[in-house]
């Protein structure tokens, strides 16, 4: 059971209540659209995206700032600003439409069934509360028990994320820990309640390299061990290449490849992925190596162009990328789809790179995937 | 009344600002280089007292001081405010009330502002030995409170116009030149005034040329809401019999007046009150407009 | 954090003594003898050397500080010429009537302004927070002495709800007391809440953007929790920084005050002794004032690391 492979799609369609007893996905994002109202434009941070999740599987969604997957996290939430925003489509979660709900009904969800960890630990715990009771508030307000059980199962917590004397962090506050320990602690609060989905927005970037793969590991154990769904969020493909089942590739709003993990990287069919890939740097390129960098910025999602978002940096892009937006198709292999017109390893798209290079739209030879590729386009 | 409030979602895509509008006269737009309807409207009023107050003496007022009628009597044709508990037209008093506490509230902040933003002026650009002398002398003054201050030097040098001013003149001292110190030490630190410096320019002309032009505009609307404050003060210290003496009115002692009589005739205190409150206002409405004005266009920077 | 507030507390002794004589210096310095305001216009040449010899003024300045501070203390104050009664008891039958009225007015202040910036924060432009913005803008420009005159008229005289003056002792009559000492708090509050509010608000508005706030929701917190338990308590402190600032506006309007309401407080003590002459109880009041300024100030920033546990350590 993988990700969810679409034919089209799918327009403003709704999923009814599939009846009971069948094998409901744990998470169902339907067509989901969010934007924001600003004074010039309307912003279309999350522009149709749509995505589903089996229970303790791990869905990594691989983006560049801007391309709006910190927005998509938070809209899975509901997390999102009362004033100036709209939102469209369906969250199924455990078969319910939590899109619909108020806030009021979704705090009772938010910390108990569906948590999150937030990107920067520096400034995601409150200053002047002691850590003791920003783990233990949750616990006692959900599950309703009493203090003294609340602190032993925090210790627990504590621990099971790896903090030494875990004791005797309840009664310290934020800044006496690293950030690598705050994030541990961020985990733990999300952990603290045995939520079914978790929702990690980028949960290393802001943490040193050396910590990064200690909690990223952290993570995955505690996913295994719970038997924990989890959407990890992040602009580093290289983080998610061992870590998930199924990957979601987003750019500009709209998810425009998604695969099992495998299959992605061996396979891959846009271009942004592919460019997305050549660009993790190797250990294995001798240095000073020109790193490759995408060139150009994301779109301006105010005023999106007509046709593929991704055509002004694409090297594969001819005069129908910019007239008419791709939709997503499947490919050959099961749980994959991609959205392009010259797809990556098809014959079309080996003649659109081609084109584009003799015309002298492409500055150097752009080599497939898995080569030290040189240079960018345009 | 701070700046129009701003509504940030950032959400490490691009940071979207929406601006609220909180401020009677502030646009919705946070960018807005307008002063304002209520600016001109509070200048104006100000603007109106200060031209009564100089021309008191030649209006066709009655008389401040004679009783003219009976005392007590509702407003009229005759006697605009009506008339106060000695038989005295209470337009005419108010308008001759003006002058004192203008004079008073402008004088002072103007010296306190010659004096103070002087030395905070220098100390906030020379830094060193005179920073730390200036400074430390202003929180010394400042740990005093004021009025009580006040009405000592008051009652011992003998309650004139000229004392109060002075007295209060060197209460402003030290706020003041701690704030100009502030804005010049930022001012100092930028690139313009480096640049000028490694020109070689005296440090005369660096001074005057590239410091003041930026330190007076918020010194204005400092000095605006100061006058506001003074007033006050002087309102405070008449009230209590130790400013200007009567027959003398000054709006402080006129409601020191009419508090004696408040339950029968609140019009005698209420009107000088009244014009005390607006003036107050329109002041702190014009200092605020304008420090919001000098604020935003700094941001452009 | 005893550490702390060890050094902070060797530091106000010579802020104290720097005070006392500067304090000493300018009511002694000033133009004027004050013998002659004292005898006033029959001031006889005998009346005038008696006087001087009784009050020292024809020593040189630095003696007649040291005397004076010496004699200060052994908490002897001098004593009201016209009376005869100590200056020290004086104050002492004062000053608590003057600190009653200050606490008062500050929990008066800090009961409204405290509930209407916070939810004046959780919906900023909506009636709540626009109306209340709005009074307090006004509320800064109303000088204390016509707040209370306004007050006594509508609620002392037309309304005969509190008395317009007097001053009812607590031990002898708490309720008479709380009563007597209503309008003179109020009177003060108003200037308080005007601005506690817009800087609470403010502060409030700040926090809630922050992160953790956001992480707070996301833990399925209920939003009046997350206002009062997670929101305010890192907002408070500049109100706090404000309260201990404002003492000496307080002060200066406590006198106003305690002249229209007819409080015994040290504020009409200093003011009658003002209008009677009584030279050295005033140097007294004024000294009194002054330190107890500098010790509120010294007390209020022992609070803050109370308040805000980053700033406990000196060095971490």
């Amino acid at each position: 059971m993988n990700a969810a492979a679409t034919n089209t799609v799918p327009e403003a369609t709704t999923r009814s209540r599939p009846p009971a007893g069948r094998d409901v996905p744990l998470l169902d994002v339907v067509d989901l659209h969010t934007n924001f109202r600003t004074e010039h434009a309307v912003v279309r941070a999350v522009d149709g995206v749509s995505l589903t999740l089996e229970q303790g599987r791990t869905l990594g969604v691989v983006g560049e700032s801007g391309s709006g997957k910190t927005v998509l996290s938070r809209s899975i939430m509901g997390l999102l600003p009362r004033r100036n925003v709209i939102r469209r489509g369906q969250v199924l979660f455990e078969g319910d439409d939590i899109a619909q709900l108020d806030e009021e009904r979704l705090s009772r969800i938010w910390g108990a069934r569906m948590a999150m960890v937030f990107q920067d630990p520096m400034t995601s715990l409150n200053p002047v509360v002691r850590i003791g009771r920003q783990l233990t508030e949750h616990v006692r307000l959900h599950n309703k028990v009493s203090k003294a059980h609340a602190t032993e199962r925090a210790v627990e917590l504590l621990d099971s994320v790896g903090i030494p004397e875990p004791k005797r962090r309840l009664d310290e506050y934020p800044h006496q820990l690293s950030g690598g320990m705050r994030q541990r602690v961020m985990i733990a609060i999300a952990l603290a309640c045995s939520p079914k989905l978790l929702l990690a927005d980028e949960p290393t970037t802001a943490l040193d390299v050396t910590v990064q793969s200690q909690i990223l590991d952290l993570l995955s154990a505690q996913q295994r061990e719970r038997d924990m769904a989890m959407v990890l969020v992040t602009h580093d493909l290289g983080v998610v290449a061992g870590r998930t089942d199924d990957i979601a590739v987003m750019y500009a709003g709209k998810i425009v490849e998604k695969a099992p993990t495998r299959t992605l990287f061996a396979n891959m069919r846009m271009p942004y992925t592919e460019a997305l890939i050549q660009s993790i740097p190797r250990l294995a390129n001798p240095s000073h190596s020109r790193l490759n960098v995408i060139p150009g910025r994301p779109p301006d999602m105010g005023n999106p162009p007509a046709g593929c978002r991704f055509a002004p940096r694409c090297a594969y892009a001819q005069d129908r990328c910019r007239e008419e937006q791709p939709p997503l198709v499947a490919a050959d292999q099961p749980g994959h789809a991609y959205a392009c017109w010259y797809p990556v390893g098809t014959p079309e798209g080996r003649d659109a790179l081609a084109r584009n290079q003799r015309e002298g739209r492409v500055q150097a030879a752009t080599a497939p995937a898995a080569g030290a590729g040189a240079g960018g386009t345009r | 009344m701070s700046a129009p409030e701003l509504d940030v979602v950032q959400f490490g895509g691009p940071a979207v600002v929406i601006a609220q509008p909180d401020d009677p006269g502030a646009e919705v737009v946070a960018a807005k280089k307008r002063l304002g309807w209520v600016f001109w409207l509070s200048s104006g009023w100000v603007g109106l007292v200060v031209l009564a107050a100089i021309l008191s003496p030649v209006l066709p007022l009655q008389d401040p001081d004679l009783p003219q009628t009976m005392p007590g009597l509702a407003p009229s044709g005759a006697h605009w405010f009506g008339t106060d508990d000695l038989g005295r037209d209470l337009f005419s008093r108010v308008v001759h009330g003006a002058p004192v506490s203008l004079i008073v509230g402008f004088a002072s902040i103007g010296l306190g502002l010659a004096v103070g933003g002087t030395l905070g002026l220098l100390a906030g650009y020379f830094r060193g030995f005179l920073d730390q002398v200036v400074t430390g002398f202003s929180n010394i003054l400042l740990a005093f409170p004021a009025l009580v201050l006040g009405l000592a030097i008051v009652t011992f040098w003998g309650p004139s116009l000229l004392h109060v001013t002075i007295a209060i003149a060197v209460l402003s001292i030290a706020p003041l030149a701690l704030v100009v110190r502030g804005s010049t030490v930022i001012y100092s630190e930028r690139e313009f005034v480096a640049a000028a410096r490694m020109l070689g320019t005296s440090n005369r002309r660096i001074i005057v040329r590239e410091l003041l032009p930026n330190v007076v505009p918020s010194a204005v609307s400092l000095g605006l809401i100061s006058v506001a404050v003074a007033i006050v003060a002087e309102g405070g210290l008449s009230f209590l019999g130790l400013s200007v003496r009567p027959p003398t009115p000054t709006w402080g002692n006129m409601i020191a007046e009419g508090q004696a009589v408040i339950g029968q005739h609140p019009l005698i205190a209420l009107w000088p009150g009244l014009a005390m409150f607006v003036t107050v206002l329109a002041l702190n409405f014009a200092g605020d407009r304008l420090r919001q004005y000098f604020d935003v266009k700094e941001g452009g920077l | 954090m005893a550490g702390l507030a060890l050094r902070k507390f060797l530091l106000l002794i010579p802020v104290v003594f720097i005070v006392s004589v500067a304090t000493f210096l300018l009511l002694n310095l000033l133009p004027g003898n004050p013998v002659y305001l004292i005898l006033g216009p029959g001031a006889t040449p005998k009346g005038v050397a008696q006087l001087t010899a009784q009050l020292h003024l024809n020593r040189p300045i630095y003696d007649r500080y040291a005397d004076w501070l010496w004699a200060a203390l052994h908490g002897n104050f001098g004593e009201s010429y016209l009376n005869h009664v100590a200056s020290s008891s004086l104050i002492k039958q004062a000053l608590p009537v003057t600190l009653e009225l200050l606490i008062y007015s500050q929990v008066i202040a800090l009961a409204v302004s405290v509930p209407l910036g916070v939810y004046a924060a959780r919906r900023p432009g909506g009636w709540v927070d626009q109306g209340s913005s709005s009074v307090a803008f006004g509320l800064l420009a109303a000088p204390a002495f016509l707040v209370g005159v306004l007050l006594v008229g509508l609620f002392a005289v037309h309304w005969h709800l509190f008395p317009a003056t007097g001053y009812r002792h607590l031990s002898s009559d708490p309720g008479g007391n709380l009563r007597s000492l209503f309008l003179p708090s109020v009177t003060l509050a108003v200037g308080l809440l005007a601005v506690y509010l817009r800087l609470l608000r403010s502060d409030m508005i700040a926090t809630l953007q922050q992160d953790y706030i956001t992480v707070a929701r996301a833990k399925g917190l209920r939003p009046r929790y997350i206002l009062w338990r997670h929101a305010f308590r890192p907002s408070m402190f500049s109100l706090v920084t404000v309260i201990g600032l404002n003492v000496g506006a307080l002060i200066g309007g406590a006198f106003l005050v305690e002249v229209i309401f007819g409080i015994p407080g040290i504020g009409s003590l200093t003011l009658h002794s003002i209008y009677q002459r009584d030279y050295l109880v005033v140097q007294a009041c004024v000294l009194i004032i002054a330190v107890g300024y500098v010790l509120v100030n010294f007390t209020v920033d022992l609070i803050y690391p109370l308040l805000d546990p980053r700033v406990r350590r000196v060095r971490s």
